[in-house]
């Protein structure tokens, strides 16, 4: 039935266009096909020691009508595969209608990419970034489907002195079998959650283009209310309230990208039948540098650290629970590579060295804190 | 010495004549504005401001030819192609906006400049005529 109703909006708004030309109506797309493999431990909700995988895709087509000066309509369907995560269902990854009259305010209304921090619009564009994996202090896998999309109404422009703004108002996307359902599993203990539902979400961004030519100041916060339903131990509901706040800093000179960003995210939760409330404080930073050597070569590094509890950097609570100290953090110090091999076509290759355990599948009986990822990956776009 | 100094000199011109070729921004003879800041050069360019000063409609035009467009991105976008190419790519995949329209030729390119009200593009010097207006950059 999804299928059928994706076909009926891309045929819509493909009579929509008066005429085919490349400024009334456009079709894009991407194919990236990555490989994963860890030395040990089990991260991105894949199984990725012993053999790697190749479970690690996304697929995208879009097709976007300029119907005239001042709306443009577009839809965009995703199919993506993480491990456990995405299956390749294809998706409506964004649906919306752009009204623009003035500079300084433009509306939007429907499924739009939420504004947050400097990358996360564009986290599923492999061919638009540097790296594969961007820093996952900010852009966690963990809370990826819920602060990926906003549902609802927004609103943008540019206003003096060089400073941008977009806001967003709705719901955002919250499922039962994936990162959030999966974090929270771990955090509460509950087995399996049966259902999943989001009370409102809001994001806003503000970016400062200084006038140090190249240099970007940005800081963004998010937030949502959103209730997980599980029927074991006993049939009840997991509320959490879940706000975010990031600030950001990125400088392009020439070749050379420099950025960094630091996120604060605070998840207050409860479990009525249990009569358990609790509060956790995630924070993370990471910095960023990326060099163009020419044409088809690009290199890069960062370092990136995240806590999954700020009250408890060292691990002691997990320690006094017999479970290894180390799963409170994830440190990451990256070096990326990437080939373009056409103007439609990039390959990456990646080492991760990586020291800690949070948000990562290990073996109990032998737990490995620090370990090493490698990512491959190719993108074919147009 | 004095062949020297011939020698040298026809190397000169030789490569003041491959680095003068000067990239103009011109637009659609009834835009208003007549002198915009390179910073709003670059904010047309790249999508982030989409309208002129009168509230119409701005239309970008860019050239295929790799040598001029890679010209015309330093000069006033302080981007490399690949930056660009990376920048519209992020513009097209989130919808918040459509690739700018391109052209094989230079020609074409002036064609539509001068038939699209609100419409914006770069020309070689040399290759400029009174179809076009051109834009004053400070």
């Amino acid at each position: 039935m999804k299928k059928y109703i994706i076909a009926v909006i891309f045929i819509c708004i493909a009579s929509s266009a008066s005429a085919f030309d490349a400024e009334s109506l456009q079709l894009h797309g991407f194919l990236s096909q990555g490989y994963l493999k860890t030395n040990s431990n089990d991260a991105l909700f894949a199984r990725t020691s012993s053999g790697g995988t190749f479970e690690f895709n996304e697929f995208g087509l879009n097709i976007v009508s300029q119907v005239d000066d001042n709306l443009r309509v577009g839809v965009q369907c995703l199919s993506r595969d993480l491990g456990e995560v995405g299956n390749n269902e294809v998706e409506i990854d964004w649906a919306y209608g752009d009204y623009n009259y003035r500079n300084e305010l433009g509306f939007r209304a429907g499924k739009m990419k939420t504004p947050y921090g400097l990358y996360n619009q564009s986290r599923d564009i492999d061919a638009a970034r540097s790296s594969i994996l961007l820093p996952s202090s900010i852009y966690s896998e963990s809370f990826r489907e819920s602060i990926s999309t906003t549902i609802g109404v927004g609103i943008y422009g540019e206003l003096p002195g060089g400073l941008e703004y977009q806001a967003v108002y709705g719901t955002t996307q919250l499922k039962k079998d994936e990162g959030v359902a999966k974090t929270m599993s771990q955090i509460t203990g509950i087995p399996e959650f049966v259902d999943a539902s989001v009370d409102w979400a809001y994001a806003g961004d503000l970016k400062w283009l200084t006038p140090v030519e190249g240099l970007t100041v940005g800081a963004s916060t998010l937030g949502y209310k959103a209730t997980l339903f599980f029927e074991v131990p006993a049939p009840s509901t997991f509320d959490f309230e879940a706000k975010a706040y990031i600030g950001s800093v990125e400088y392009i000179c020439g070749d050379l990208t420099l950025a960094s960003e630091y996120q604060l995210m605070a998840v207050d939760y409860s479990i009525p039948a249990f009569h358990k409330n609790g509060k956790k404080e995630l924070e993370g930073y990471y910095f960023l540098a990326s060099y163009r050597v020419n044409e088809w070569f690009e290199v890069g590094s960062y370092y990136n650290i995240e806590y999954s509890d700020t009250d408890d950097r060292k691990g002691n609570a997990y320690r006094a629970q017999g479970e290894p100290a180390a799963k409170a953090w994830l440190k990451d110090l990256a070096l990326t590579t990437r080939f373009d091999v056409s103007d439609n076509m990039v390959f990456k290759l990646e080492g991760h060295l990586m020291d800690g355990l949070a948000n990562v599948s290990y073996d109990a009986q032998d737990p490995d804190e620090t370990w090493y990822m490698l990512a491959a990956k190719v993108t074919f776009s147009f | 010495m004095g062949k020297i100094a011939i020698f040298f000199m026809m190397g000169m011109v030789l490569l003041t004549g491959m680095v003068s070729a000067e990239t103009l921004i011109i637009c659609h003879p009834g835009v208003q504005e007549t002198t915009i800041p390179q910073n709003t050069v670059r904010k047309i360019f790249l999508g982030k401001t989409t309208r002129w000063g009168d509230h119409s409609k701005i239309h970008i035009a860019v050239l295929k030819d790799r040598d001029a467009h890679a010209l015309f991105l330093k000069r006033y976008i302080r981007r490399t192609p690949s930056q660009w190419r990376g920048y519209w790519k992020k513009m097209v995949f989130t919808g918040k906006g459509i690739m700018p329209k391109s052209f094989d030729a230079t020609g074409d390119s002036l064609t539509y400049i001068a038939a699209t009200p609100g419409a914006i593009g770069y020309i070689d010097a040399d290759l400029l005529n009174d179809t076009v207006k051109v834009l004053n950059i400070k």
